[in-house]
């Protein structure tokens, strides 16, 4: 259910920006997902795929959900690792200050689709 | 001859041929939320209130806290934005407690939305009014990192949901300002370790204020109060 209320923005976000370029029917979309948002690929597709029954512009479009993991960035050697909820310390000099990027948004990356000429 | 004119041009008429394209967007989904929750955020520091997001899963006291936190700020001073699937039993319970409230039902929405809430702003009179609660959905996954124009963020967890709640939902918890652990007259009855509780949230959220909370001990909220007043003032400070 989580991703319900995803699925309904991204429908809107798509037939808008389908007018908006002139796209009479979308194929596929590409959607970055951070991996904070916790939302799930297969949930977003199956929801997708039922709210786009009655959307005769984005029927039968796929989209490509890619996870897009969090970084922690440590504040005194500026070493990078994958988010977990567990880590505490950098794993190169130990510091405890470390700061978090990336991970939290949802980006519509790109979008194929046919256009009359 | 052309069909159309009658003249003598017969070259054949060509159909709209559909061409394929591949566009870059680079788009963020949420960013018309972000922005009515910006909105929200101003017009609410502008007025001179503080908006408290509550959250937490279905029974941990989300509506006992902030009645609790009522009797300390006053009932006068607060208005409560209150989101369930259905039904508006808490919001009747805090009118009858002398709370102002305002009911929205998501149905099947797991959350509240900047939208939902700028809609329950046109309805709610917030005159005399100086902190706003929002009791989100309650749920402990989707209301996570959804702005609705809140400036602090609550997490309310009660001991009968167990003391792996930090470990399993770190999400939620890592974006509070404060987390209560409610119930805690429960404990001789429930299986909680609170020293694990503790010890999984310095990992994911050692800035937040953490205080246990038990039903007829209201005085435990006190350092939260002392928060939720100064947070307000430093934001009215900063906006005149």
């Amino acid at each position: 259910m989580h991703e319900v209320g995803l699925s309904r923005a991204l429908v809107a976000e798509l037939v808008a920006t389908c007018s908006r370029i002139g796209i009479v029917r979308l194929r596929s979309a590409v959607v970055d997902v951070g991996a904070l948002t916790t939302y799930k690929p297969e949930p977003l597709r199956h929801y997708f795929a039922f709210l786009t029954q009655d959307v005769p512009l984005l029927r039968d479009a796929s989209i490509d959900v890619r996870i897009v993991p969090a970084t922690l960035v440590c504040a005194t050697c500026n070493e990078q690792q994958v988010f977990a909820p567990t880590i505490e310390a950098c794993t190169r000099c130990r510091s405890s200050s470390l700061r978090l990027e990336g991970g939290s948004r949802v980006t519509l990356k790109e979008i194929t689709g046919e256009t009359h000429v | 001859m052309c069909d159309h004119c009658g003249c003598e041009d017969v070259r054949p008429q060509t159909a709209a041929v559909p061409t394929t394209i591949r566009v870059p967007i680079d788009r963020d989904i949420f960013e018309e939320n972000d922005r009515r929750a910006r909105t929200t955020s101003h017009d609410l520091v502008h007025r001179g209130v503080l908006a408290i997001n509550v959250m937490g899963a279905p029974g941990s006291g989300k509506t006992t806290v902030i009645e609790m936190l009522a009797t300390f700020l006053g009932k006068e001073r607060i208005a409560v934005i209150q989101g369930d699937l259905e039904s508006d039993v808490d919001k009747v319970r805090l009118e009858r407690a002398g709370i102002r409230a305002f009911q929205i039902n998501t149905h099947s929405g797991c959350h509240l939305n900047a939208a939902m809430i700028a809609h329950a702003l046109e309805h709610l009179s917030l005159d005399g009014i100086s902190f706003l609660f929002i009791e989100n959905v309650g749920n402990l996954v989707c209301p996570a990192g959804v702005q609705l124009g809140q400036h602090v963020n609550i997490v309310v967890s009660s001991t009968a949901e167990g003391s792996d709640k930090p470990k399993k939902y770190p999400h939620i918890f890592r974006d509070a300002d404060a987390i209560l652990i409610s119930k805690t007259d429960l404990v001789p009855y429930v299986s909680f370790d609170e020293l694990l509780f503790r010890d999984d949230l310095t990992k994911i959220a050692r800035d937040a204020l953490l205080l246990g909370l038990a039903k007829n001990a209201p005085a435990e909220l006190g350092p939260l109060v002392t928060m939720l007043e100064e947070r307000r003032t430093l934001l009215t400070a900063h906006h005149h």
